[in-house]
């Protein structure tokens, strides 16, 4: 008993320990300060294993076949 | 009668998962949005997306549908969880539970398993998967890409080896089940009128350096790392090289990887993408490197999608665009792959060696659950090309597609759970013998980075410097 309450301790303690490191992070280092707030603003799930998860991968898709066929090829 | 096995049960209940959504959301409004989007197509500024935003593009049912399989996942929270539940939450997550047990409970009667004993233990690892979700929409984690496949096996291995696993739960843990019957439903999103969004520089990029990478990396660590099993190596160059966690499911699946295997692969793309979703954009911001390059260079080598997007939109919305577009081809060639490497698979690295093998015998070891993962490809790509683009966008991509990709991430998650319940440390440690998967991972990263790069300025800049110019307009 002594060690399942433990290992559950020690598990919900590394979860609290490992979202603080990363909101400290978000907070501190200016390079993920940046990356967070883009994802925030853009509602970004970073974690969508595939383009149909992602809106903004489904729209990326139609704004480059537009752009392709809409628009005259610039200077070479 | 012939026997059902795991990979034609998965054929079945995924098909009878993508029928429910054709019905519900293509058949039934079909008349109606077809009339109104065909008036509104005229109208000066219209937007497919916008339109379908608007409009309440289905009907009663997939709405209930699609708030069911939404809503049955908690919602975000920063620092307390309880904020993540809802009676809309309790509601949803009853419903769905009961159509996935009834559902597989059928699936395991098929399979001449005990259908009560599979509904009692699929409670437990049900909750386990609403627990994952749970874990993944804390913000930190979410904003890290620490997604519910990572947080399902980490529960799952936290309960086998902490607290045991309890007996009752044993009968529902069927992880190549819900693997499979998920995959059924990741062939429907394998649409290969995308193959030319961008042309030939999409092409080039993703359906060239891939598989060259994929190949080299399975070579380096057959031949130079001696890596003994195949299935870890193979399934590893696939992850790095293709599209990650997906690309490893599908892998895994298809040469029947073992379930510490697949989660070896995961957790080392997991990582490794969280690590190049923040270090790649800042790199190629401080180089000063070209949008369009930047994004071509992050959509073929960033594991998932959600990643690219995020270093995509860093760099800026072309870049963002270009990524984007290029994983997404990228997300295409896991039909092929699946399908080459059960071949493979079949016909050559399962061969006792010097011994031929005939038709029947090859047919007998095939993977079955590939032809209804290319079988729901195959009907989906048909069916988008049949529509107009805008009526396929509506009621297949935001509709249908909607429904049977969320429904593919409960798969997952529960194949991930049942994974992390059925596994021990002992055995996950034992893979990572000499740190051989690490090296493979990244010398393989490291190729891919430098082929794609290489691929990627000579398309968009050498050989069709028109489209780049077009894609920056």
């Amino acid at each position: 008993m002594k060690v399942k309450v433990t290992g559950l301790l020690l598990f919900l303690a590394g979860l609290i320990v490992l979202q603080q490191v990363i909101a400290f992070g978000n907070q501190r280092i200016e390079v993920l300060e940046m990356q967070s707030a883009v994802i925030k603003d853009r509602d970004i799930d970073p974690s969508a294993l595939f383009y149909t998860e992602s809106r903004l991968a489904l729209a990326a898709e139609k704004q480059m076949r537009h752009k392709i066929s809409a628009a005259p090829a610039g200077p070479r | 009668m012939a026997k059902w096995t795991e990979d034609t049960a998965a054929i079945l209940l995924g098909f009878v998962i993508i029928a429910l959504a054709l019905a519900a959301f293509l058949v039934a409004p079909f008349d109606e949005v077809n009339a109104s989007l065909i008036a509104a197509e005229s109208r000066a500024g219209f937007s497919v997306d916008a339109w379908s935003e608007a409009n309440d593009s289905g009907n009663v049912v997939t709405t209930f549908l699609s708030d069911t399989v939404n809503g049955a996942r908690p919602g975000r929270w920063g620092l307390n969880p309880l904020s993540a539940f809802s009676i809309d939450f309790v509601f949803s997550a009853i419903v769905l539970f009961f159509f996935l047990a009834i559902l597989f409970g059928a699936g395991s009667l098929l399979m001449r398993r005990r259908g009560d004993e599979f509904i009692r233990g699929f409670v437990f690892i049900f909750a386990i998967g609403i627990l994952a979700y749970l874990l993944a929409n804390q913000l930190e984690f979410r904003g890290m890409g620490l997604g519910y496949e990572l947080w399902a096996i980490v529960l799952g291995l936290l309960v086998s080896n902490v607290f045991g696993v309890p007996r009752f739960v044993r009968p529902a843990l069927q992880p190549e089940l819900y693997i499979k019957t998920g995959l059924v439903l990741l062939g429907a999103e394998v649409l290969f009128g995308k193959l030319l969004a961008i042309g030939l520089p999409g092409i080039f990029v993703s359906w060239v350096v891939t598989p060259v990478v994929l190949v080299t990396t399975f070579w380096f660590g057959q031949k130079i790392l001696k890596i003994s099993s195949k299935t870890l190596n193979i399934t590893i160059s696939a992850d790095m090289s293709v599209c990650g966690v997906s690309a490893a499911i599908a892998t895994a699946a298809a040469c029947r990887a073992s379930k510490e295997e697949l989660t070896t692969a995961v957790g080392l793309s997991m990582i490794f993408t969280a690590v190049m979703m923040v270090a790649l954009p800042a790199f190629i911001n401080a180089v000063g490197m070209p949008e369009v390059l930047g994004g071509a260079w992050i959509g073929g080598t960033i594991d998932a999608t959600g990643a690219v997007v995020a270093a995509g939109a860093f760099l800026g919305d072309t870049a963002l665009n270009v990524a984007a577009t290029i994983k997404m081809i990228q997300n295409i060639l896991i039909g092929v792959l699946a399908f080459a490497i059960a071949v493979y698979w079949t016909a050559k690295v399962d061969n006792t060696q010097g011994r031929t093998v005939d038709a029947s015998e090859i047919w007998h070891r095939f993977p079955k659950f590939v032809l209804g993962f290319l079988g729901a490809s195959i009907l989906f790509s048909l069916l988008i090309e049949m529509l107009n683009t805008n009526t396929a966008t509506v009621l297949v991509e935001n509709g249908a597609l909607d429904f049977t990709s969320d429904m593919r991430g409960w798969l997952f998650c529960l194949a991930f759970a049942s994974i992390g319940l059925s596994a021990n440390f002992r055995e996950l440690k034992s893979q990572f013998h000499g740190g051989k998967p690490l090296i493979l991972y990244v010398c393989g990263q490291t190729l891919n980075l430098c082929l794609t790069l290489f691929m990627a300025w000579l398309m968009f800049y050498v050989a069709f410097p028109d489209i780049t110019a077009r894609l920056q307009g």
